[in-house]
């Protein structure tokens, strides 16, 4: 394969953890502090801006490796369908994404001591929301991929 | 001549400081407690109470008896961070001999923090009769808390934890996950409990927001209660209890959650009672003990004893900072590099602390702890 078809694989996975890790922290900050509201505690709009903020340096990291450990399953297996059913689209991904990402909790608070390691995924409106996220990196990754490195869908740009 | 001399000294000093273990083997021990007589009681989580005769010969502690005893109740749980958790003699327990155990139970699925009472004669607990389970149940094997602690008004603290998955609701009144509970000897409600009368909420609780509370002491000089509860990243606290007060979690902490997402954009709140001390990053406090002026407290992440001096009673909070922050805090035991479970200050004024784990062991750290 050529080297600058593996990096730019690389170059777009990164960018897809990246974006589904920001976006699955954001999402999970508003689940947080709803919950906080919902106890009577009032919490002003900078207040919850910097906390946005300060998930996004604290939590994301932590998102973002689950995410990377699971798209090194969802990739591989989506490029495979791709391949072998040209008929499939980016959507293969976009519900590889939704689906690897609750297998992935699911192995995380099984191995994990406590019972549910992401807060925010206690419940499913939170777990679905952080599910969305994971969903929309992995059809990112598959869109652009079809610049240099084409996954072969009938009818998307070469 | 001289240096042989100096090398005995220092030699004999140093196996003076080291602790020495009075009981090994001990498997997942968790309570730690005296009674009137001077017999110690540990209690181990699957089930067991060991019960230790001491002596002293020549200065230092000598174990002239130690047996095992089947506590385990009948709706007893060893699960995760549960099972058989604390006990303690009744205040009259020279008449009635009566020993009181929290403990873990019921399921996987749906658990509770619980209080059951036995009879011990002639080395062993007879009629174990369950007093109190905590509500609503939960799922999964964290945050039980479990520690006991009888007031001067022989009424019993009981810590229960927030059950991990469940933290708002140690700020919901309904609930008695997240609380410090204060309840009869038989079990209910005292009548002057801060929130009896209040409708909607659970009559046995006395302060609330907490997390997973495993230190309680009675600092007879201050007619104080403290208490100390594990924080999640960071916030772990020591807080001085009144009753009816809220202690914040999780709407105001000094820790983030494991993830390192923020549980609360608050570290403190008008209507949260602010700790005495927090410790960022956390040290898992596990229980404590007053000895003369200073508190002793276990650690199990940071494998090691604290020690803090206890501020008198004109003590003031320095301005903006927490009320201790600026008491002298020192580390002990930390080259053993063990979890320290526990600690007792006995009636004769040795200092005992327990190692945690599956091969425990009970240590007199007396010697250590009078050299401070």
């Amino acid at each position: 394969m050529q080297t600058t078809k593996l990096w730019h694989r690389f170059c777009w996975f990164c960018l897809a953890v990246l974006t589904a890790a920001v976006l699955g922290s954001v999402l999970q900050t508003q689940f947080n502090l709803a919950a906080l509201v919902e106890l009577g505690v009032g919490i002003s709009w900078q207040d919850w801006l910097v906390t946005i903020g300060r998930d996004l340096i604290s939590f994301t990291p932590t998102l973002a490796i689950i995410i990377a450990v699971e798209y090194l399953f969802v990739f591989p297996l989506g490029t495979f369908i791709a391949r072998r059913y040209p008929r499939s689209n980016q959507w293969v991904f976009f519900v590889g994404g939704f689906v690897g990402l609750w297998v992935a909790l699911w192995a995380v608070d099984t191995i994990a001591p406590m019972p549910t390691l992401i807060a925010a995924t206690r419940d499913w409106p939170g777990t679905l929301a952080i599910m969305l996220a994971a969903a929309f990196g992995s059809w990112l990754y598959a869109r652009g991929r079809q610049y240099r490195d084409p996954l072969m869908f009938p009818g998307e740009p070469v | 001549m001289k240096y042989l001399l100096m090398l005995s000294w220092l030699v004999a000093g140093a196996a003076l400081a080291q602790p020495k273990a009075l009981v090994e083997g001990l498997v997942k021990p968790w309570g730690l407690t005296e009674l009137p007589d001077g017999r110690v009681l540990v209690t181990e989580r699957q089930g067991q109470l060991r019960i230790i005769s001491l002596q002293t010969e020549s200065g230092s502690l000598q174990v002239t008896q130690s047996t095992k005893v089947l506590v385990a109740p009948d709706d007893l749980l060893e699960l995760g961070q549960g099972g058989l958790l604390d006990v303690r003699p009744h205040p009259d327990f020279a008449d009635n001999q009566k020993l009181y155990f929290s403990y873990s139970c019921g399921s996987a699925e749906a658990n509770h923090t619980c209080l059951a009472a036995g009879v011990l004669t002639n080395n062993e607990i007879q009629n174990v009769q369950p007093l109190f389970r905590s509500q609503p149940a939960k799922t999964g094997g964290a945050h039980f808390a479990g520690r006991l602690l009888w007031l001067p008004d022989t009424t019993l603290l009981l810590t229960v934890g927030d059950g991990f998955d469940y933290r708002e609701q140690a700020q919901r009144l309904d609930s008695h996950l997240g609380k410090t509970l204060r309840l009869t000897d038989n079990g209910s409600a005292p009548a002057d409990n801060p929130l009896v009368g209040q409708a909607g909420a659970k009559a046995e609780i006395y302060t609330y927001g907490h997390r997973n509370s495993q230190g309680l002491v009675w600092n007879s000089t201050t007619n104080q209660i403290l208490s100390h509860e594990h924080g999640p990243r960071g916030g772990d606290e020591i807080n001085h209890l009144v009753a009816g007060n809220n202690y914040g979690w999780p709407i105001a902490t000094f820790g983030l959650d494991y993830t390192g997402a923020v549980v609360s954009p608050y570290q403190r709140l008008p209507q949260v009672t602010a700790p005495l001390l927090q410790w960022t990053p956390s040290i898992a406090p596990s229980a404590m003990a007053i000895y003369q002026d200073k508190l002793l407290v276990t650690a199990l992440a940071t494998r090691e004893l604290r020690m803090i001096q206890l501020p008198g009673a004109s003590h003031q909070a320095p301005p903006g900072k927490l009320s201790w922050s600026e008491q002298g805090e020192k580390k002990l035991l930390s080259e053993l590099n063990l979890r320290w479970r526990n600690i007792l200050v006995t009636q004769s004024g040795h200092v005992l602390a327990l190692s945690d784990g599956t091969d425990a062991s009970l240590y007199d750290i007396t010697a250590i702890i009078a050299k401070q």
